[in-house]
């Protein structure tokens, strides 16, 4: 009877190792990629220069060559916001929105009848644009009211890319 | 004369190929730029690390800004590891994405109540040499980010360590960041130490994960030393007849301590024992069994009858035990 006793713990180790055995699940595995963005501005700030007091759609310098871009290098489709905050000069100011930009893929399609007015709040410029497309060509329009005191005058617009 | 017009070509051909060589460029990258941020009873406070680079030949000057609906869920920390309104990041030129500078931003539960909201976390660059111009730019980048605050304790992704049944997470380097950050602490009593930690940034939620022995497999491996005991001192005393009903009560120890991982992360209610788990654990058991019982057969105390009563009365058992799992 005694020598039982160690084939009956013999034994109950073999259940345990049994089930441990018989007990193996498949899993699943799961996993996301974190969606990231650089954007690379090839420009960090534009001059129109001397323009008369009542033209409109003056364009920036050098537009139409594409010097106004950036290389986006993002895995999920991006947007463009535009704001800026008003023209300032030293002693009068003039509206943000007389200031005009149009974004494309290619320099040769900027287009002023395409061109969405710049805001002081954020403004869509484009949307869903595909994360292959780069670089980014950036275009610029400006008015300037009639009778506008003439002094120099700059302002501040930012540029806001994010995934969508 | 030929030379000098040659000589003034060539100069301006250098004059413009200098002034494009150094056309100022800003670059701003970021990751991640989608998040969900969970907050819950469980989990009152969670950071998000936001990873910030440079690919342009400028150096910048990073700064971070919130929407004001976050602003109250921000936890800000002047003078430690996290974001607070007033720091700014100095980032080098040519700084590529596995080099970036890490910022992180903590998050705490405000209220009890329930809130589910979007809202942004911006990241804005300026370059050290201020450019001249009528238009100067500022790039920027907007993180979306979602706040979700269950009044209860929510389901949390759960990575367990041990071999088990469950989801769980592969790491890939570019979405997956381990940190040396301080110590979080959580409830006001349990300490995570995310140095410790792997952080899997799922883009539907972040949580902080907490580790240690998961209770219920004590309560197995407990249960199987137990019954251990009690099966050699009965068949000492040759009360055979309680033997399958100890080795009922033992595979439940066994399914507790085989089911349920050694080590959790965030625990909740663990996986129950699956019908085809029970099914597949306990065939080997009855084989066992039955070799163990015709062994005995041999035996003079025993009884051919007695033994094959005892290995019915435990396929019984099981049989039962198993249909009711499946109504459940």
């Amino acid at each position: 009877m005694r020598k039982i006793v160690p084939l009956c713990v013999l034994a109950v180790v073999g259940m345990m190792l049994g089930v441990h055995i018989a007990i193996a699940d498949d899993i699943s595995m799961t996993t996301t990629v974190s969606s990231s963005i650089t954007a690379t501005f090839q420009y960090a700030s534009v001059g129109f220069g001397a323009l008369s007091d009542g033209s409109s759609n003056n364009i920036a310098p050098n537009q139409a060559t594409g010097v106004y871009n950036v290389t986006i290098a993002t895995n999920k489709e991006y947007q463009l916001d535009v704001n800026g905050t008003d023209w300032t000069g030293a002693t009068q100011n003039f509206g943000i929105g007389n200031l005009t930009m149009d974004s494309d893929a290619s320099a040769g399609s900027l287009a002023e009848g395409n061109s969405v007015v710049v805001g002081s709040t954020p403004t869509t410029i484009d949307t869903a644009i595909t994360y292959t497309v780069t670089p980014h060509y950036h275009g610029f329009w400006l008015d300037i009211p009639s009778g506008q005191y003439a002094e120099v005058y700059s302002t501040n617009v930012t540029m806001t890319y994010s995934n969508v | 004369m030929r030379s000098v017009y040659i000589g003034l070509c060539f100069l301006i051909c250098l004059a413009l190929s200098m002034s494009l060589a150094y056309a100022q460029q800003m670059g701003i990258g970021v990751e991640p730029t989608i998040v969900d941020i969970y907050l819950s009873k469980d989990n009152d406070r969670t950071y998000l690390p936001i990873r910030v680079w440079n690919p342009s030949n400028q150096d910048m000057v990073f700064k971070l800004s919130i929407e004001e609906n976050l602003r109250d869920y921000v936890q800000y920390d002047c003078l430690g590891y996290y974001w607070c309104e007033k720091d700014e990041y100095y980032v080098p030129a040519y700084t590529e994405k596995h080099e970036a500078t890490e910022v992180s931003v903590l998050f705490v539960k405000k209220t009890d109540e329930e809130a589910e909201f979007e809202s942004a976390i911006y990241v804005q660059g300026r370059p050290t040499e201020q450019p001249e111009g009528m238009i100067i730019l500022t790039p920027r980048i907007m993180i979306r980010t979602t706040i979700h605050q269950t009044a209860t304790p929510t389901t949390t992704t759960t990575v367990y360590t041990g071999s088990a049944e469950s989801s769980s997470s592969i790491e890939i380097p570019d979405a997956t960041t381990t940190t040396t950050m301080p110590d979080v602490l959580l409830d006001g009593e349990t300490i995570i130490s995310p140095a410790t930690t792997t952080t899997t940034i799922e883009s539907e939620e972040i949580v902080p994960q907490q580790s240690g022995m998961n209770p219920f497999f004590i309560v197995g491996v407990i249960v199987i030393v137990v019954v251990s005991a009690v099966v050699i001192y009965v068949w000492k005393e040759g009360l055979l007849f309680i033997l399958p009903f100890l080795m009922f009560i033992m595979m439940s120890g066994m399914g507790y301590a085989y089911n349920v991982p050694m080590n959790v992360t965030v625990i909740e209610t663990p996986a129950p024992i699956q019908p085809y788990q029970l099914a597949t654990g306990i065939f080997p058991v009855i084989i066992i069994a039955g070799l163990f019982l015709w062994f005995l057969r041999g035996l003079e105390e025993i009884t051919f009858e007695r033994l094959v009563g005892s290995l019915l009365t435990v396929i019984i058992a099981i049989a039962l035990v198993g249909i009711l799992a499946g109504l459940i």
